[in-house]
């Protein structure tokens, strides 16, 4: 994990980066998912304590910048307990994520009460695999 | 009666707080693990001393809950260090504790992915701490 330049990570960039590195320690399988997602940035806008970063991930170094950085393949906005319940969102059978069971219809409420925005839903593979390194359930 | 915050009596008070509540009990059900709280001195509040609240926590239960130094807290799995006054805010219900890690507030130290899965059981000890009734140093008349 990299700070950008000589401007300190701020603590979200430092939690959720810190998040994914203990989530492929504890799961090493998730490398493959890290990997598959060399060249991708991923940025995460949290209005509540006013701050936004942009994780890139370059082979086997996540890059963090702070605030939105480039053009994202996925853009995701949401208040922190938004965030932090995107965390707890299950994987399913075939590594899908579980949307059924009570964490992940609450991040299911979030995005249909418009709490949660996520850009380029659309790109449903990079998303899951995003899902599945963020997830500590 | 308040008691004096950080004091060995309201360790006590809040270890009861925590057992009575069927919500930690459910939410905390497979924790295992100590954490501390470091309650870092600002003698311009009143609080001239860094203590540290010790909770040994296992499986829904608070089965001790003490006033240690900062040493020895420091020796906890989980650590989450911050000022007296903004532990003030956490439990004045001013201050999420949650967003207050993400904001560099609080600092954490211990495994993330544990901690962010009982984020639930750390809310519940929050409202336990606003059902204590306590007398901050800071409030008390010279």
């Amino acid at each position: 994990m990299y700070p950008d330049g000589d401007e300190e990570a701020s603590a979200i960039a430092t939690m959720l980066a810190g998040l994914i590195t203990a989530n492929i320690e504890q799961h090493p399988e998730r490398w493959k998912d890290f990997h598959k997602l060399s060249g991708t940035s991923v940025s995460i806008e949290v209005p509540d304590i006013e701050e936004s970063l942009t994780l890139t991930f370059a082979g086997d170094d996540l890059v963090v910048r702070n605030g939105k950085q480039g053009r994202p393949a996925v853009s995701i906005k949401a208040d922190s307990d938004v965030v932090m319940a995107l965390n707890l969102v299950k994987t399913g059978p075939l590594g899908m994520p579980n949307y059924f069971d009570e964490a992940g219809r609450n991040v299911v409420k979030a995005l249909v009460s418009g709490k949660l925005k996520i850009g380029g839903m659309w790109r449903v593979d990079t998303l899951n695999r995003v899902t599945r390194l963020f997830s500590v359930a | 009666m308040a008691y004096k915050a950080f004091s060995d009596e309201w360790a006590q008070a809040y270890k009861d707080e925590i057992n009575n509540s069927a919500v930690y009990k459910q939410a905390a059900a497979n924790w295992e693990g100590v954490v501390a709280l470091i309650v870092e001195a600002e003698p311009e509040k009143n609080f001239p001393e860094t203590k540290g609240v010790w909770m040994d926590l296992w499986h829904g239960e608070a089965r001790d809950i003490k006033i240690v130094d900062e040493g020895q807290a420091d020796k906890a799995d989980f650590v989450i260090r911050g000022p007296y006054s903004r532990w003030k805010q956490v439990a004045q219900k001013e201050l999420d504790s949650t967003k207050a890690m993400m904001q560099g507030k609080l600092k954490l130290r211990g495994d993330l992915p544990t901690i962010v899965r009982y984020t639930k059981a750390s809310q519940e000890m929050t409202e336990c701490t606003t059902r204590v009734p306590v007398e901050y140093p800071d409030e008390v008349p010279a």
